[in-house]
């Protein structure tokens, strides 16, 4: 009898913790993609031009003149007329399903902000903020008119 | 005798799945580390540190003995790195060394960035190493 209720008590633990590793390894799974997402964006707009490179100069941004976005010109050193050009893509859904495409996280939103080295002030905006606790936040220091500032790339689903 | 080979097969069952349970343990402890990751955002956020350092003219501010605006770049790191640049001209001797306040302590998992720079006709060479605070690790 009481190795019956052992083995009872094993076999409900096993199955207990086999449901943990598996929601704990679906849960690890999502949040490495979305680390990776935010990663790759981040370096994006914050270490490339573009492409090409003068993408904000163009009258009609469409998808077939625009391969890839960014925001700098040498590493970190942003470009205001970049900063313009994407702003003005947060209209529209389509244009900022446009801007998630090329940055290439087509699946995932995105919320940029660029602050006061000391966090104090919000110098740029872009994006849609999450409202839950769903998201990554990647920070990056760039040049903006050349003094330093943070820049915090947040993605989430 | 026949309870004798029941209670050895039990003991035999209940060995069996504690292995399969502990085995279960061992996975799970395995399966969530996200620090390879982690490492490389902060590879990243040094790579940039070290490039604003130089570009925004900290590095040479730092030379002449104003360590301020470079000293500043480190303090607005987020919270949990650590950092320490140094640098060094190219005849050997050092020129500076900054730390981030409040990264006294172990430093495990250093990251080390390297950059070169020239000012006033002089080429120096930077190195900026970085970390996660203590607790961050634990």
């Amino acid at each position: 009898m009481a190795g019956l209720v052992m083995i009872s008590l094993l076999i409900m633990l096993f199955i207990l913790e086999w449901n943990y590793i598996a929601i704990r390894w679906d849960s690890s799974e999502s949040y490495r993609e979305l680390l990776g997402a935010g990663l790759f964006s981040a370096d994006a707009l914050f270490t490339t031009p573009g492409e090409p490179p003068g993408w904000e100069r163009m009258a009609n941004i469409t998808t077939a003149n625009i391969s890839a976005l960014g925001l700098v010109n040498g590493r970190n050193e942003l470009v205001n007329a970049k900063l313009d050009a994407l702003y003005s893509l947060n209209q529209t859904n389509e244009s900022y399903d446009f801007v998630r495409t090329k940055l290439g996280i087509p699946g995932y939103n995105i919320h940029l902000m660029i602050k006061s080295l000391n966090g104090e002030a919000l110098l740029y905006e872009f994006g849609r903020p999450s409202s839950l606790n769903n998201s990554v936040v990647v920070d990056r220091i760039v040049l903006l008119n050349a003094t330093p500032a943070r820049a915090k790339v947040e993605v989430w689903r | 005798m026949r309870s004798r080979k029941g209670f050895v097969i039990t003991l035999d069952a209940i060995v069996a799945l504690s292995f399969m349970l502990l085995s279960l343990y061992f996975i799970q402890a395995m399966s969530f580390n996200p620090t390879a990751m982690k490492g490389t955002q902060l590879k990243q956020f040094s790579l940039d540190a070290l490039s604003v350092l130089e570009k925004s003219g900290s590095l040479g501010k730092a030379i002449t003995g104003n360590t301020t605006a470079a000293r500043d770049i480190l303090l607005y790191s987020p919270e949990p790195y650590c950092m320490q640049l140094s640098i060094v001209a190219m005849n050997g001797s050092s020129v500076a060394t900054i730390d981030k306040p409040g990264c006294m302590g172990a430093q495990t998992e250093v990251q080390i960035s390297h950059g070169a720079f020239r000012f006033n006709g002089i080429l120096y060479s930077t190195t900026l190493r970085s970390w996660f605070r203590e607790e961050v690790n634990e």
